[in-house]
């Protein structure tokens, strides 16, 4: 992006590790996202993508630790070396879309009970938390906000819990949405609507997004801008339009073409052979 | 395309019920498909479509409540022994190590496809056929199935099946749980020894633009009942069922100059609804020549 809009949130030289001398499972990260824009984290299994995602939510297990750098979401530090997990407040900053939406609810508690209590802890009293939690249902897609609020995790559908956890994160008007593979298990059409859900919430809130995703044609669409990771190292970041088409590093070169080999007709068209599509 | 003499698979009527306590799901209900030999058929839809299921029972791993299923030709009864005939259709799973006992060696493995006696022709076979995949043969006598790659596992499943000397096999998202270069390979291999081997494939997937690079026709599904049926450029090009077009509507696309359309069609999708009001239940109808589609 090039406009002078300030970045809601800035990585610089973050460096994760399993413990104090192990590993180095993310290194030298840096990035900046801009208020009202997506980023994508893309690469495949085992590149440090759901690690990077951990680290700036300040969700690493106890095993992973910040070695160096540091996350900043609207000038506050939210991750840096040393610090072990997340404080008090950072919650209202960054809100986290896992992919198992599942496992993001309280399997004992009714929906409208947990959204109430994730817009009390966001500092709402009781009345507005009521009233605001069935506008939040709507606004997510749900035709009957009521009969859904009243309805416990297993007895709606994965995207319906999908939008549930979108409607907790968007009630919280977080600065930053760590999306990590929202959509990675849903049906394809299913995907389409949470992700123009998602797409839609980011024009309305303003805020930034990163999103994790191994799918590099859904971050086509999603992202502003990509970083693409290797085995835990940047190997580039960039426009998306820029990555998707005049990458210039070899392994995103391979990526891009590998995803476009895939969809494109004829590409495995045998060489010898010849009359096979 | 081959020119086609008689079908290879045949299923007329097909129909799975299940019984859940007091009421019965219809998985599938009268599904009829024929795929010629050497060439592959997309089977295309989402959770609940039936896909699975249809493939489950051309593999004779569920019995159907009604309908019939004949491969080159022969009828196949219902909850078939014939192991002859059982050889004939092979199936490749998502998840290939779940399908690999991890503390078998991989000979052992392979060995399992093989009828008879292990002697030193099974054994250039099985090496033979590693190569087939390309993997390196001394790989027979590795213990664990565990310290394979993703893209392993799946070369040594697909080697196993050759090793049944299969007419048919069902491929049911076989990349599905693969990154995308390795999943490329996968594909790739898939076709090549298609080619290789006259092979007739049924592929389940839920990605209707996927099946553009590797089906001749696809065949599509909604809640048990297939919608539109048809060779896949008419498909593709021209999809008849406002299902088939949401499918297409729903792929994402890598050409960022497509962004905001495919923006615009997510967003379309979500304030419509469309797909959770389609009736699946209309009859399928010719539209063009081998083109079907369940349109008024």
């Amino acid at each position: 992006m090039t406009d002078t809009r300030t970045s809601a949130v800035s990585v610089s030289g973050l460096t994760v590790g399993v413990g104090a001398h192990g590993p180095t499972l993310v290194d030298d990260l840096s990035f900046e996202i801009a208020a009202g824009t997506v980023m994508g984290i893309v690469g495949e299994s085992g590149s440090g993508k759901s690690v990077t995602s951990l680290a700036i939510a300040g969700l690493l297990p106890p095993s992973l630790s910040v070695r160096a750098g540091e996350v900043r979401v609207d000038g506050r530090v939210t991750a840096s070396a040393g610090r072990r997990r997340r404080r008090g407040n950072d919650r209202v900053d960054i809100g986290v879309i896992f992919q198992d939406p599942r496992a993001a609810l309280n399997p004992l508690m009714p929906i409208g009970a947990q959204l109430r209590r994730s817009l009390r802890a966001a500092g709402m009293n009781r009345a507005r938390a009521e009233s605001r939690s069935l506008e939040l249902l709507e606004d997510v897609g749900i035709a009957d906000p009521v009969r859904v609020g009243q309805s416990y995790p297993h007895e709606i559908s994965g995207g319906m819990c999908q939008r549930v956890v979108i409607a907790m994160v968007v009630g919280a008007e977080p600065s930053l949405i760590i999306a990590d593979e929202p959509t990675t298990g849903l049906d394809l059409t299913i995907q389409a609507q949470i992700l123009a859900l998602l797409h839609e919430t980011v024009t309305r809130l303003g805020c930034a997004v990163l999103l994790i995703t191994h799918d590099l044609a859904v971050a086509a669409t999603m992202c502003d801008t990509m970083l693409v990771l290797y085995g835990g190292v940047p190997v580039e970041v960039g426009t998306s339009a820029k990555i998707l088409t005049a990458a210039e590093h070899p392994y995103t070169i391979r990526l891009v073409a590998a995803v476009n080999g895939e969809v494109s007709r004829g590409a495995l068209a045998i060489d010898d052979g010849g009359d096979l599509r | 395309m081959t020119a086609s003499t008689s079908p290879l698979l045949e299923v007329r009527g097909l129909s799975v019920e299940f019984r859940r306590r007091r009421h019965v799901v219809h998985a599938v209900a009268d599904v009829s498909l024929s795929v010629d030999r050497g060439t592959t058929l997309a089977l295309v839809g989402e959770s609940g479509s039936g896909k699975s299921t249809t493939a489950k029972v051309i593999a004779g791993l569920v019995a159907p409540t009604s309908g019939s299923i004949s491969i080159g030709g022969r009828e196949i009864p219902s909850g078939f022994k014939d192991a002859a005939l059982r050889r004939s259709v092979q199936l490749i799973f998502q998840h290939p190590g779940s399908s690999l006992d991890p503390t078998w060696t991989i000979e052992r493995i392979l060995a399992e496809a093989i009828p008879g006696r292990v002697d030193s022709a099974a054994r250039h076979r099985m090496a033979d056929t590693l190569a087939d995949v390309g993997l390196d043969p001394s790989l027979l006598s590795r213990t664990s199935a565990r310290s394979l790659s993703g893209g392993q596992a799946q070369r040594i499943a697909i080697a196993r099946t050759l090793l049944a000397d299969p007419a048919l096999i069902v491929l049911d998202e076989p990349t599905a749980s693969l990154d995308g270069s390795v999943r490329l390979r996968i594909l790739r291999l898939l076709a090549q020894l298609q080619h290789d081997r006259d092979l007739t494939y049924v592929l389940i997937t839920h990605d209707l633009r996927s099946a553009q690079s590797v089906s001749d026709h696809v065949a599509v599904m909604l809640r048990g009942r297939l919608v539109e049926t048809g060779p896949t450029s008419a498909v593709l090009s021209q999809p008849l069922h406002p299902y088939t077009q949401a499918l297409l509507d729903a792929a994402p696309s890598l050409d960022p100059r497509e962004r905001d359309a495919t923006m615009g069609r997510w967003r379309s999708q979500l304030q419509s609804g469309a797909v959770d009001r389609t009736d699946p239940s209309v009859p399928l109808r010719q539209v063009a020549p081998g083109h079907f589609a369940a349109v008024e």
